[in-house]
Formats: C-alpha cells, sequence, structure tokens
C-alpha cells in the first residue's frame, strides 16, 4: 500500500522520493526520554537504557583521568565524584524551559549531549539518517515539546516526532481502544485513556507525585527515625528499586548504610512501603479522573483494561493494591507490561517504522 | 510395460517357461513390489502394470532390497518370496497369522468360491499337449498373494519417514486388510493401461517350452493378481492420498491467507486513492482498527506538524528581532 502511494509520489516533481537503497534508508528509532533513565530501541534491533544524566570533568586532571570531555549515562553516577553532574529532565520536561541564565544554558547543552549519545546509540551509517519518535509526558507543554525537536534536530536526529509516553505504550500492546495506561516514571505519573483515536489533554493526567518523590520521601522518613544513618539520594534509589513493595511480606529491606563511618545493616522495610504506598492514592484518583469523565456507557471499558507500566509498575504487590483501590469505582482489572523499561521505546519505533515514509520526508 | 489385463496373456503366452505358475506367482508379486519401490510414490496408479521377466532374466538384471545388510543379493527373488517368513524383522508385527487364517478360510470356502475356479477335463488337456499338469490351489494362491503384499508393505512402511507409532499403525491397518481380504471399495483400475506391452516380453514366448496350458489356472491367476495389485495399489494410495491431503491443506491455507491480504491492501488502496473517503469494502476482513491505525499516525503527523510550523514561526520572529538588534549596535 505505502509502496504503492510511494510510486505515486515519485512521479510528482515537488515530492522528492524517499531514498530506498539499504545504506540511506533511515534507521528509526524509539526514544522514552525519562528524567531518571532513557530507553533507545531502534530498527536495526538496538535497545539501551541510560541514566539521564550529563557529567563534565570537574577540572583537568579528572579531564585526563576520564579521557572525555563531557560524559553521559550510567558512567556518570559511577564517576559522579570527579563530575560536575546534570540532570537535563526534571518532572518529565526538558529543564532547561523552566530556567533561565547560565542554569538554561547548561542545562541545555546537558541535554542537546543526552539527545547526542541517544542518536549515537541509533549505530547509524555514516550518512545515514536517523528518523526518530520520542515520548514525552502526557502533559508536556507546548514549548517542551518544541524543546525536544529542536534538541534532537540540532543533536542531528533528521526526523522528529514527539508523542505522548503512554500513547507510546499503549501502540506497543495495540490497545488503542477501551483501554487505559498508567505509566510510573521518576518524574511524572502519566495517565491516558485510549478510545481509539489520538488522544487530547482531556484523555491525559499527569501526576508529579512519581519515583523522585518516593525517594524523597523515603529519605525524610529515615532522617526522622535514624538521624544516625548516612546515606545520598542514589543509595535511597537503588534500596528502593529493590525492595519496594505495598504489601506486607516477610521479606525485609535490609540494607546497609554507614553510621558514623561503620558499615550498618538497617531496616527500612517500613519507610520503603510507607513511601510507595502514597503513590497508590494518587494513581487511583488520576484512573477516577479519567473514568468519570469518560462516556458513561464505556466507563466499565477503560476501567477493566488498566495497564500498568515504567519503572514504578514493579514495585511489588502494586496489581493488587491498584485494583483494591478500583473497588470504589465499581471494580477494574489491572494489568503489568512484561518489559516496563522498553514498552515505551519500543511503542514509539513502532510508530516510527509504520509511519509513512512521506510523512517523515516532509519532516 | 504390461497392464494386468495383458499379464494374464502374457503367462498364457509360454512366458513362463515351462515354470509352474506357483512358483511363478512370487516372481510376479516380487516385480510389482520392486516397481513399487523404484518409483512409485510418483506412479499412477491407475495404470498399475508389471514387467515380466524369464527367471534368469530377473536373477541377473533386477535389483532387489533387502534388509539382510546384502547377505541375499545374489538369491533370486522367488526365494525371497519362498523363504519370507524367515526374513521378517523380530519389531515388526506378527505375520504368521495371515497364513493361518487363509488356511482357515480354505476348509470353510463355501461352494459359491469353487465354483469360482475353472473344471477342466484331463483328457482334454491331454489332448492339447498337457503332459505334466501342477494343481496349485487357491488358498495357497492367496496365500501367497497375501504374504508377497505382507513383505511388500513391510518393506515400504520400514522406508517411510514417520514415527514407530505411525508405522505401526499403517502395518496394522494393512494386516487387517488383508487378513480380512475384503478390500473394500477399491480404486479404479485401468484393464487396458495407456502404456504398451513391452516389446522384449511379447518375444520372450516359446511355445516349444511350453509343459502346461496355463489357460485354466491363468485366469485365476490372473484374477490373483489383480487382487494383489488393487491390496498393494488400494493402501498406497491412501497413503498417497493422506500426503497429497496434508500439502493441499497447507496450499489451501497459504491461498486463503493470501487472498486475505490483497483484499486488504486493495481496500486500503481505495481508501488512500479517494483521499481517505472509507469506501471499504462490504466483503473484506479488516480488523476494525487497522484503518484507525492510519488515521492515528496521520494526526500525530499533523500535530507535529503543526508543532513546529508554530516552533518556526517563533524562530522567524526572534531572528528578525535580533537581525533588528544587529543593525542598531
Amino acid at each position: 500500500m505505502k509502496d504503492n502511494k510511494l510510486n505515486q509520489l515519485s512521479n510528482e516533481s515537488d515530492v522528492s522520493s524517499p531514498k530506498l537503497d539499504g545504506k540511506s534508508t533511515a534507521v528509526k528509532v524509539g526514544i522514552d526520554l525519562g528524567t531518571s533513565r532513557s530507553a533507545i530501541t531502534t530498527s536495526k534491533g538496538e535497545r539501551m537504557v541510560m541514566a539521564s544524566v550529563v557529567g563534565w570533568p570537574k577540572d583537568a586532571i579528572s579531564a585526563k583521568v576520564f579521557g572525555h570531555r563531557v560524559l553521559v549515562g550510567d558512567a556518570v553516577l559511577e564517576n559522579r565524584m570527579g563530575l560536575k553532574t546534570c540532570f537535563p529532565l526534571a518532572d518529565g520536561n526538558l529543564a532547561f524551559t523552566q530556567n533561565a541564565g547560565d542554569q538554561k544554558e547548561t542545562l541545555r547543552k546537558a541535554g542537546l549531549h543526552l539527545f547526542t549519545a541517544l542518536r549515537q546509540a541509533a549505530k547509524a551509517a555514516e550518512g545515514q539518517s536517523v528518523h526518530a519518535v520520542i515520548g514525552a509526558p502526557a502533559e508536556a507543554t507546548r514549548e517542551n515539546k518544541q524543546a525536544i525537536i529542536d534538541l534532537a534536530r540540532e543533536a542531528g536526529i533528521d526526523g522528529v516526532m514527539v508523542v505522548s509516553e503512554p500513547f507510546a505504550v499503549a501502540y506497543a500492546l495495540d490497545a488503542l481502544e477501551d483501554a487505559m495506561v498508567v505509566d510510573i516514571g521518576a518524574g511524572t505519573i502519566d495517565l491516558c485513556r485510549m478510545a481509539g483515536s489520538l488522544p487530547n489533554e482531556e484523555d491525559q493526567v499527569t501526576i508529579f507525585h512519581a519515583g523522585n518523590h518516593v525517594d524523597a520521601r523515603i529519605c525524610e522518613l529515615l532522617r526522622e527515625q535514624r538521624a544516625d544513618i548516612q546515606f545520598s539520594p542514589n543509595m535511597i534509589k537503588k534500596a528502593k528499586e529493590r525492595f519496594s513493595s505495598v504489601v506486607d511480606t516477610n521479606k525485609r529491606a535490609l540494607v546497609t548504610f554507614p553510621v558514623n563511618g561503620r558499615p550498618t545493616e538497617v531496616d527500612i522495610t517500613e519507610q520503603i512501603q510507607t513511601a510507595v504506598g502514597e503513590l497508590v492514592p494518587h494513581i487511583v484518583d488520576g484512573i477516577q479522573k479519567l473514568v468519570s469523565t469518560f462516556d458513561p456507557e464505556f466507563q466499565h471499558r477503560i476501567r477493566s483494561r488498566v495497564i500498568v507500566s515504567g519503572g514504578g509498575s514493579q514495585v511489588y504487590g502494586l496489581q493488587e493494591a491498584l485494583e483494591k483501590g478500583l473497588e470504589d469505582l465499581g471494580g477494574g482489572r489491572v494489568m503489568i507490561v512484561d518489559d516496563p523499561v522498553f514498552a515505551g521505546s519500543q511503542g514509539a519505533l513502532k510508530l516510527a517504522l509504520e509511519m509513512p515514509e512521506e510523512y517523515w520526508e516532509q519532516l | 510395460m504390461l497392464g494386468p489385463s495383458s499379464l494374464g496373456s502374457s503367462i498364457k503366452m509360454r512366458g513362463a517357461q515351462r515354470e509352474p505358475l506357483g512358483a511363478l506367482l512370487p516372481q510376479l508379486v516380487y516385480c510389482i513390489t520392486i516397481w513399487w519401490l523404484q518409483g512409485a510414490p510418483n506412479a499412477d496408479l491407475s495404470h498399475f502394470s508389471v514387467v515380466v521377466h524369464k527367471r534368469d532374466t530377473v536373477r541377473r538384471s533386477v535389483p532387489f532390497r533387502d534388509n539382510l545388510g546384502g547377505q541375499n543379493k545374489s538369491q533370486p527373488p522367488y526365494h525371497r518370496a519362498w523363504q519370507l517368513p524367515l526374513f521378517l524383522p523380530r519389531s515388526t508385527p506378527d505375520l504368521y497369522p495371515i497364513r493361518k487364517a487363509a488356511m482357515s478360510a480354505e476348509s470353510n470356502t463355501s461352494e459359491n468360491d469353487r465354483k469360482r475356479g475353472q473344471i477342466h477335463n484331463v483328457d482334454e488337456l491331454r489332448n492339447k499337449g498337457i503332459r505334466k499338469v501342477r494343481v496349485v490351489g487357491e488358498s495357497q494362491l492367496q496365500e501367497m498373494a497375501r504374504e508377497a503384499a505382507a513383505r511388500a508393505i513391510l518393506e515400504l512402511a520400514q522406508e517411510l519417514k514417520v514415527s514407530e507409532e505411525d508405522r505401526r499403525s499403517l502395518v496394522g491397518r494393512a494386516q487387517k486388510q488383508i487378513l480380512d481380504g475384503d478390500p473394500g471399495p477399491l480404486p479404479q483400475i485401468i484393464p487396458n493401461p495407456v502404456s504398451q506391452p513391452d516389446a522384449q516380453v511379447a518375444h520372450l514366448p516359446n511355445e516349444e517350452q511350453i509343459e502346461e496350458s496355463p489357460a485354466t489356472l491363468g485366469l485365476q491367476e490372473q484374477e490373483m493378481l489383480i487382487q494383489l495389485s488393487k491390496l498393494i495399489s488400494k493402501d498406497w494410495r491412501s497413503e498417497l492420498a493422506t500426503v497429497r491431503d496434508s500439502h493441499k491443506t497447507q496450499v489451501d491455507r497459504l491461498e486463503m491467507r493470501i487472498e486475505e491480504l490483497t483484499r486488504a491492501l486493495r481496500v486500503t488502496d481505495q481508501v488512500l486513492t479517494k483521499g481517505g473517503e472509507s469506501v471499504v469494502n462490504p466483503t473484506s476482513k479488516l480488523k476494525p482498527f487497522d484503518n484507525k491505525k492510519e488515521e492515528l499516525l496521520d494526526q500525530l503527523f499533523q500535530a507535529n506538524v503543526a508543532l513546529r510550523e508554530i516552533s518556526a514561526s517563533q524562530g522567524a520572529g526572534s531572528l528578525s528581532a535580533d537581525s533588528e538588534e544587529g543593525r542598531m549596535s
């Protein structure tokens, strides 16, 4: 079908025919641009997830040690003692759009480096163009979407489209009708109801009480209860990712923290459970908001197909907790995606691949 | 090649070289088997036919297969047929019941069955110059034919690339057919096959070598051979039919799928060429969401184009402002 149309178009003088030879055909990529981590899936079969962080050597010595002027991804977290680190995204948006002055420029550069690293991860051949569909938060501002497009193009990505992250997840799962997607990330929790059309603002909700907020809450609780413990946000994040649960289990979250310089095993089960459990009411509220504003005849349909993705979906017992929360709305069925880290980028890649080539040419 | 109908006449004519017909029959059966082994899978069984060789010719030129590691390759095939029970593999179903059943069937032969044989006056035969007559009973012929058929089926079953269970089932069915003696609805055997009789065979007969008149027993033999050919051909026809059916099913399924895809492509082409008008063929089997996906992609593209246009207009605005500033400085 597409080929037919392309053949028709290639006869028209004002439309360039797509390059279909193997070398020059564009690499299609799907990117889940996350506050904490960004995932990329390419049409070449590559998959990669990297920390959304950029680091610059603090001085000439560290620059010599690292051998690079800029570091991007997990290497930054591993070597952060010798680096000035910068997270280019905050609350799901490119942070520079909300800042001014030198900080804005630094954040912008960090964002540019992140996109450059993602483009390199696509492993495009010399001269080969890259077409990307990039997932953004459900309620991302127009300015933020424009900033994503601009930075991506500046980083050498030839064709860019921005799409709502939960919509990308829904597209990956072919859940484009009678479904609701909840994408629990670090910066935001994005909810989107799918009714067979491109979701508009009314169909989406973004909650800013997400993974990073949970980390902060655990830190707060620990400081309140164990003032002698020394920890960093990254340590808490790792502990949360390993032990997060919203139900009582026999498994205890025993984490080793320094106490006055001495490694000490501390049970933080209660703190993690409390902080993570606070997510559930927010998510249920978001679902209720989207359900209640939906066509009353079909509300039960989207309620009975709630799909949870993102890193936060791996919280132990979340499925049951959400279903329990939905009981007040008349009950519902919650499903957790199999591949929460790459579900968004895979959906974005699917969109990129299925998007007609002439659309890419126009972009 | 000779057809079953012409087979009898060849025998009658002197091709058997004074052989008693009882000894000739296994040879014929073996030839049928060899013919099957050498090319039967692609053959049209309606033209089932057999080459009749002299014993010496068979001994020298006709290759045959055995399961004895080549030990008996120098043996003439009719020996193999006679020694059949000795060669039966241990793992194969017991074929002795065939012999027993055939014998018991002989003792219970009805009068009608007896009438099927032809009665000849000995004087008449003597008048025709026949001095030695060897009487071969119908049951003996049947027994030999069934043994040969069983052997052929066993050998062919061994060569089939099927599981042991399927092989046992196949052999079991064949054994049942042979024991029952009721071939059921049989495929039509063309009495006059298209293939002409083998010229060599036609020239083989020699009148001086005739010791007996095959006229009477020849008919019986012919009948038996036809039955035998029917038996073997039926079994292999069913196997061939099974294989053909499975292939046909796959091909049918593939064709159906291609047809579905072609129809879907045609419909989407129609939609595209008519500028998005939903001209959907009611007979098409498109999924309800196939068109919606295209709409979604189009909407997404339009949204991004709009976003880009806004960005471009803002960029142009700021660029003009910058240039103004530049002029001012």
